[in-house]
């Protein structure tokens, strides 16, 4: 293995990649005679020229850029339409720089370039130099002091190096080399274990052996630098053997890391001992690994450090290996900054496969995969319900057509099954807190778990861990009560906090439960009309009056403790629920407990809506919320003065909202009964919403609006429908609170 | 770096431009910013949104927004007819990723590439024009084209008046 690589930050490589791809997928619809992607290839030529870090690619990179250049600008100034030969050469330059590619990432040569492609005569062609300023920048030779230190140019001054004696103590550095060599593999061995059993007590045994034997040859040979990271290794070891310390993704990620530099540290000393490098010092990121080290012992992880983009597809934590948490896609993450570069030795690419039968990929590729069978889903539909099929079409392809549909669905409940992950690993996170915050508290609480196989999106598991962590301490702060009290009220001194997970309507609930106190409606009443959040004289619900626990701002703790009280409350709760799409229902009772019940989806990326229209107009309603559906009787519908329009809906009077007024549009229904009504429920409160019409219920995979729709309380997304056309998925929340409508 | 980049803002630098009309007036936008040109097609009006936002569309696959050039520079509006298109613009403002954003223009002409000598860069406007907006105005044969920041232009919430050339 060469040293080129390492020269290189993963993310240009990663960015290059990037690029790459779209070129060949302009490439894919470019056509002999027509300037179809002409203007998409010429900006992602220009995006390639301007990548930041791409100067640091050798040549022949260079040249190459060059020549795509000259040939898109004698496009561009010619006939400004794609010729057969300029599409034949784009390709051909295409998959030479993806193999170039390929091959800087496995440190290999790659082959030169096809000779027929003169790169002087055209670049000299027209007003190409004058444009690009750029484009005339060869990379110049490798300055050699960033050739052999490029952790220390990521890092900064925060590097330690490592000196070797070669002279002195060449036998006993080959050794050592040969030893660490072991060693490592052992660590990788034993991780691939502990990441599928956590409690694999052998395996914990197993990495702690490999650091401290590190650690002892390293002090033998005074390498201090690597004697302490191999030190503080083996101390995170012992805190995991000793029980203190559970086994998290975050202590997985920390010797992962830790072992990446040992690794890469092995073979830099390798280099010197056979004598391929000279003696130089060896640049070690110990502050880095230091940091996530530190993370990964401390107890409560509430944000964590670097969290990982990469999702075990097998049930319970993957058993890649370092090559995923090295992958490029990770390195060009914002998040990584934390992640130490990774050593060219665990440079695979962004999947590495494991012998226990389980793959880690970018959790991207699997969105990818998933965005993908869903726009199958949908143009398939689109093919089926085109009129010129229709006209055509016999019994041969409608069955043709029966049996595509069947496959196209059992590929997209494959992709999303290959998302969902269960619960398990969240409730055990939780099993920790309640250990530690008990005791702290000084009360006795028992945690009981219940549907910890319940499955959803890997992205709302991960999503759900603050709020749960956040509920919990609530709980067992403001709901547990201390034993002697418990004795007291005649309840069992150790309290019960269940944490349950089950799938209703579609989606999934979780259940977050205290059999404490309970919550003291009228103090909270008392304290918001304290804090001025809401005024004297108004008169609440039961509901309603529990609601207030949301407000911003509002603690009921009568001592701030480090548990609670630390200014994030409920409401951050509930808005980070309801930006999952969620909703957070509450319940309690003076003396007997509190339940908090979450409604998730069961995946961000697909929503079940119902499609409903208003006038012309098609708006999306997620179907979790939907209560019913029906067509009022003349006269079911009655004016309130001051309460806007009710509906009787099974011996309730509900508000209603009649969509078309609320979003501005006009209505057909101009009369409720000539309409229908959508029951749709958020957060305890109930809406009857008027539309014109449904159209159905369907599946459907929610796009993101973007920046210019990002102060749009309304709407939460967009949904490509059947026609192509895109669908507005309203916002359910802001539309059981909008305001009444008072005239009628 | 940064300095580099307020200067290449300001300035009108030569280059391949993107010219396309709004009844009269011509413009020009630097190709760099240009992912693509679609047919107008059909939009998804998006609700208590400013009129310059017309909506969104579906661009293979993925949501996209479409503004109103002619709205957004407080233009009678028109019926747009088949030369209709939608200028699908790259904003690398944003961050990291890269998000495009749709323009409506009432025709796309083609691409030219203007040299140093057909630009003005500071016109004169007498203190009508704001110079954000603007990134100098190219003559060539016989017509007049605006060059227009249109990283800026997309980057302002508002609508805009821009001076007639």
């Amino acid at each position: 293995m060469t040293d080129t690589t390492a020269e290189i930050p993963l993310d240009v490589l990663d960015g290059l990649a990037q690029l790459l791809t779209r070129v060949a997928e302009e490439l894919a619809f470019v056509e002999d005679g027509s300037d179809a992607g002409l203007l998409a290839i010429n900006a992602l030529l220009m995006d390639l020229e301007q990548l930041p870090g791409i100067e640091a690619l050798r040549e022949p990179y260079g040249q190459a850029q060059r020549i795509a250049r000259a040939w898109v600008d004698s496009v561009l100034d010619g006939t400004g339409r794609f010729s057969a030969k300029v599409i034949a050469d784009l390709q051909r330059w295409h998959d030479w720089l993806n193999e170039w590619l390929a091959c800087t990432v496995a440190g290999v040569a790659s082959e030169p370039l096809p000779a027929s492609w003169d790169v002087t005569q055209s670049v000299n062609d027209g007003g190409a130099a004058s444009l690009e300023p750029m484009l005339g920048v060869v990379p110049a030779a490798v300055d050699p002091v960033v050739a052999v230190a490029p952790v220390s140019a990521e890092y900064g001054s925060e590097v330690a190096t490592i000196l070797l004696n070669l002279p002195a103590d060449i036998d006993l550095l080959r050794e050592f080399y040969s030893e660490s060599l072991e060693l490592l593999q052992a660590i990788e061995r034993a991780v691939l274990t502990l990441e599928e059993n956590p409690s694999a007590a052998e395996a914990v045994n197993a990495i702690f052996r490999a650091f401290h034997t590190f650690k002892g040859s390293a002090g033998f040979l005074k390498l201090n630098a690597l004697q302490h990271l191999a030190h503080e290794l083996e101390t995170l070891l012992d805190s995991v053997r000793s029980g203190s310390l559970a086994v998290s993704r975050r202590v997985i990620d920390a010797i992962l890391i830790g072992a990446d530099v040992l690794a890469d540290c092995t073979r830099r000393v390798g280099e010197q001992v056979n004598g391929t490098q000279s003696v130089q010092p060896i640049p070690l990121p110990t502050t880095q690994v230091l940091a996530l080290i530190r993370a990964a012992t401390e107890p409560e992880p509430i944000v964590p450090v670097a969290p990982l983009p990469v999702v075990p597809v097998s049930a319970l934590g993957g058993s890649g290996m370092h090559s995923a948490v090295a992958s490029p896609a990770v390195a060009a993450a914002p998040v990584s900054k934390a992640v130490p570069a990774a050593p060219a030795v665990s440079r695979e690419g962004g999947v590495g496969a494991s012998d226990s039968g389980t793959v880690r990929l970018d959790a991207s590729k699997l969105d990818d995969l998933v965005n993908l069978v869903g726009e199958l889903v949908v143009a398939q539909a689109i093919v089926a319900g085109s009129r010129d099929v229709r006209v055509h079409a016999g019994p041969e392809f409608a069955q043709a057509m029966s049996s595509l549909m069947r496959i196209t669905k059992d590929l997209q409940r494959n992709a999303m099954s290959m998302r969902m992950v269960p619960i398990s690993g969240l409730f055990r996170k939780m099993t920790r807190l309640v250990r530690d915050l008990a005791s702290r508290e000084g009360k006795q609480v028992k945690l009981v778990l219940q549907g910890e196989d319940t499955e959803l999106d890997r992205q709302l598991v991960d999503k759900m861990g603050d709020p749960l962590i956040h509920m919990i301490r609530n709980a067992l702060d403001h709901g547990i009560e201390l034993p002697a009290d418990r004795i007291a009220a005649g309840k069992d001194p150790v309290g019960t906090i269940g944490l349950a997970a089950c799938h209703e309507h579609g989606g999934v609930v979780i259940r977050v439960s205290d059999d404490g106190r309970g919550l003291d409606g009228e103090r909270l009443q008392a304290k918001a009309v304290e804090k001025g959040l809401i005024s004297p004289s108004l008169t609440l619900s039961v509901a309603e009056t529990l609601e207030l626990i949301f407000m911003p701002g509002l603690s009921t703790a009568a001592t701030v403790t480090d548990l609670s009280g630390r200014g994030v409350g409920m409401d951050v709760v509930r808005g980070h629920i309801e930006a999952l799409r969620g909703t957070v229902e509450i319940e309690s009772h003076r003396g007997r407990g509190t339940t908090f019940s979450i409604r998730l989806p069961l995946t961000l990326a697909l929503i079940d809506g119902l499609l409903v229209g208003v006038g012309p107009e098609r708006y999306v309603i997620p179907a979790l919320a939907v209560r019913e559906c029906f067509r009022p009787a003349k006269g079911a519908v009655t004016a309130v003065h001051e309460q806007g329009e009710l509906v009787n809906v099974r011996g309730h009077q509900v508000p209603v909202l009649r969509l078309g007024r609320y979003l501005n549009k006009p209505m057909q229904s101009l009369q409720p009964e000539e309409g229908i009504m959508v029951v749709v429920e958020s957060g305890g409160a109930i809406r009857a919403i008027l539309v014109d019409e449904v159209h159905g219920k369907q599946e459907m995979i929610i796009k993101k609006l973007g920046h210019t729709f990002e102060q749009q309380i309304l709407i939460v997304g967009g949904a490509v429908l059947a026609d192509g056309t895109v669908g507005l998925i309203l916002n359910v929340d802001s539309l059981v609170r909008a305001p009444r409508a008072v005239q009628v | 770096m940064s300095e580099v980049q307020a200067t290449r803002d300001v300035k009108a630098a030569a280059g391949r431009y993107l010219t396309f009309h709004l009844g009269a007036a011509r413009y020009a936008v630097p190709v760099r910013d240009v992912r693509e040109v679609v047919r107008l097609c059909p939009i998804t009006s998006v609700p208590l949104m400013p009129p310059h936002v017309r909506g969104v569309i579906n661009l293979r696959g993925s949501v996209m927004a479409v503004l109103d050039l002619r709205a957004k520079f407080e233009m009678p509006a028109i019926t747009y007819d088949d030369r209709a298109c939608i200028i699908v613009f790259e904003r690398r403002d944003l961050g990291a990723a890269s998000t495009v954003i749709g323009a409506i223009v009432d025709g796309v002409n083609d691409v030219v590439v203007l040299a140093q000598q057909h630009i003005d860069v500071a016109p004169d406007f007498a203190g009508t024009v704001d110079a954000d907006y603007l990134l100098g105005v190219a003559t060539t044969d016989n017509s007049v084209l605006a060059m227009l920041n249109i990283k800026n232009i997309l980057a302002t919430d508002g609508s805009l008046t821009l001076p007639s050339i």
